[in-house]
């Protein structure tokens, strides 16, 4: 059975997700799964769609591009590769967190860093804050670590990257934030 | 997904308010190295000290290093040495002292106790071999620290032991009297001792305890302090029962991260995991102090008026958020008041809100007893040991653990500066209201019988 991966952007209003999930059900489409988030004025949300009827996607994208424009967002529809997933390696969940000055290039230099240790990034949050008058950025990355990739070695390659970017860092494993904060 | 709060609160309660492990313990049992033969006691017991903590202080750096949280400490505690060495004299405990020191220093811990006795009742041969020998084992070891139980709301007061515990005081405090009486803050007088606690200079490795246990201590006044401010800034109409509910949320947060740590530390030493002690216990370091918490909640300073109350309420706080938090939690639990240890406390001391007696009444509502409390060097070994009765008293009739970790200082008077170093910190010394009146009282000997548990007003 064929599936589907929806993307949708623009500003944020009322309305969105029920004009969204309407369409795709008039198309005999089921929603799988969804996630959506909103960045300053700005909406952004992914669904994987479950295409019983094989609706061809062209028709779909259409219907949909052709609602949500007067609302100032558009739509995009790639098919999904119906192979199964290949075997996740074992890992281990570290959050990385970084703050110091909002420089261009910051945000590359330290997900380079992350990307060398063959780490990936599952959640990644960024915030901008003013401090005594400078934007002051703070950066929250939830990352896999491989097994066989150190703790140790992920810290020092991530204090030696922050340093260089005037960054203060922390690497930590996951759990200790989610023993502290919830019951 | 964690949010943000989750993640920056945390960096914060590290970073800035002090939370770490303050120590992660190694209970060891040396019960079964028993042996009439001195050196091959001594070799049984330094075997096994160095074979099973070999790994703690990497283990614990390693643990510590993954979750971000500093393990300050890794200690050792043993069998009291009174039982587990009880065929030798005074001059073979010594020796055992020395190999218990040793063997600290050859596996890397900072402290290592349990060169104690349990008296509350009577004291057997090994027990008075033991107390005859702390004077010179405080004075010849580094890292070894003692602790004698006297008292328990079962057994009494044992007043014979606690007349020798004053003369004992004494006696530590002249062999090291070029260090302003160290010795002594290495040895702990107690009522009701838990088995299981594992900070310093108290931990030892009850007789009902496994083979080997990982106790962990956790501490975090300043994390506390800061919470209460906090919530303070955001309603500064706050009553007194929203400031519990601050302390109780915050103590459940600290003693969640002892928690974690302690039991990957046992997982991967594969021994058993015992208990969280959740104690505030500060360090002499600004932002790291109970005696903060006070002027937060609105005292001018610990030991004015009111200072009692809000200990009893800080104490019960710490202890009903850290019961929530951990599967098992033992040892003190609670909030300590060392007066050289906190340099807020100190502080108090030394300007007059804080007395000997206003320390002793607060004692009857905190976690552990006069702690670390610097007195002039002519405080007579009768007036110690009538010092530590009442305290003995306070804990034996209301349940609860209480000590006497009291410093005569050679040769310095009340309002003189001692200086330990590190965690020991400095403080003035307190004065001795009515040294050397309490001579016959503790002359007469015996026990104060063990009080009824009922009639209890």
């Amino acid at each position: 059975m064929s599936k589907f991966v929806l993307s949708v952007i623009g500003k944020d209003k009322p309305g969105i997700l029920a004009k969204i999930s309407t369409i795709l059900f008039t198309h005999g489409c089921n929603i799988e799964d969804v996630s959506q988030t909103i960045l300053q004025t700005e909406f952004a949300s992914i669904f994987i769609v479950l295409n019983p009827d094989e609706h061809p996607l062209g028709e779909i994208g259409r219907s949909l591009n052709e609602a949500l424009e007067g609302m100032e967002l558009s739509a995009h529809l790639r098919p999904m590769a119906a192979t199964a997933p290949a075997p996740v390696a074992a890992t281990q969940p570290f959050v990385i967190t970084t703050r110091g000055v909002d420089k261009p290039g910051t945000i590359a230099a330290v997900t380079g860093a992350i990307a060398s240790l063959s780490c990936n990034v599952a959640n990644f949050r960024a915030i901008i804050t003013q401090d005594e008058g400078v934007d002051e950025m703070i950066m929250i990355f939830e990352v896999d670590l491989p097994e066989g990739v150190e703790h140790r070695n992920l810290r020092r390659v991530m204090q030696d990257i922050c340093s260089a970017k005037g960054l203060d860092v922390s690497v930590q494993h996951r759990d200790i934030f989610e023993t502290i904060h919830r019951v | 997904m964690l949010n943000d709060r989750e993640v920056l609160s945390t960096l914060s309660m590290i970073k800035n308010e002090n939370l770490d492990v303050r120590t992660v313990t190694l209970g060891i049992s040396l019960l079964d190295c028993a042996s009439h033969d001195l050196s091959r006691f001594n070799d049984t017991i330094y075997k096994r000290i160095t074979t099973l903590a070999r790994d703690l202080v990497a283990v614990c750096d390693e643990v510590g290093d993954r979750y971000g949280i500093p393990v300050v400490n890794k200690r050792i505690s043993v069998s009291p040495i009174a039982v587990a060495a009880a065929p030798f004299d005074s001059r073979g405990m010594v020796e055992v002292a020395k190999t218990l020191d040793q063997a600290a220093k050859d596996v890397n811990v900072d402290f290592i106790g349990g060169f104690g006795a349990l008296v509350e009742k009577g004291m057997a041969k090994g027990d008075l071999a033991l107390i005859d020998a702390i004077p010179e084992a405080l004075d010849v070891t580094h890292r070894m620290c003692s602790s004698i139980n006297v008292a328990s709301t079962r057994a009494g007061i044992n007043m014979d032991a606690v007349a020798l515990m004053g003369r004992t005081i004494k006696a530590a405090a002249a062999r090291t009297a070029d260090r302003d009486g160290l010795g002594c803050a290495k040895l702990v007088v107690f009522a009701n001792i838990p088995e299981d606690v594992p900070f310093m200079a108290g931990a030892y490795m009850g007789v009902g305890e496994a083979g080997s246990v990982i106790n962990v201590g956790v501490s975090g006044p300043g994390v506390v302090k800061k919470a209460i401010d906090r919530a303070l800034q955001d309603n500064p109409g706050a009553h007194l029962g929203e400031l519990a509910d601050v302390i109780k949320r915050t103590a459940y947060k600290v003693t969640r991260v002892g928690e974690i740590i302690g039991r990957e530390v046992a997982r991967i030493l594969a021994v058993e995991f015992g208990i969280v002690d959740l104690s505030l216990a500060p360090t002499p370091n600004v932002g790291d102090s109970v005696g903060e918490i006070f002027q937060s909640l609105g005292l001018g300073a610990i030991g004015v008026p009111g200072s009692t109350a809000a200990l009893t309420m800080l104490n019960d706080a710490v202890k009903k958020g850290g019961a929530f938090a951990s599967t098992r939690v033992g040892g003190l639990s609670g909030a300590f008041i060392p007066v050289s240890e906190d340099l807020n406390i100190a502080a108090a001391a030394s300007a007059g809100h804080l007395c000997l007696e206003k320390l002793e009444a607060m004692t009857s509502v905190c976690s552990v007893g006069l702690d670390m409390v610097a007195l002039p060097g002519d405080t007579t070994a009768e007036t110690l040991s009538a010092i530590i009765a009442d305290e003995m008293a306070i804990g034996m009739i209301n349940k609860k653990t209480t000590a006497c970790r009291l410093i005569p200082v050679p040769g310095k008077k009340a309002g003189d500066r001692v200086y330990f170093g590190g965690l020991l910190g400095e403080a003035e010394i307190m004065p001795v209201r009515s040294n050397d009146m309490s001579s016959s009282f503790i002359n007469r000997g015996g026990g104060i019988p063990a009080p009824l548990q009922a009639l209890i007003n």
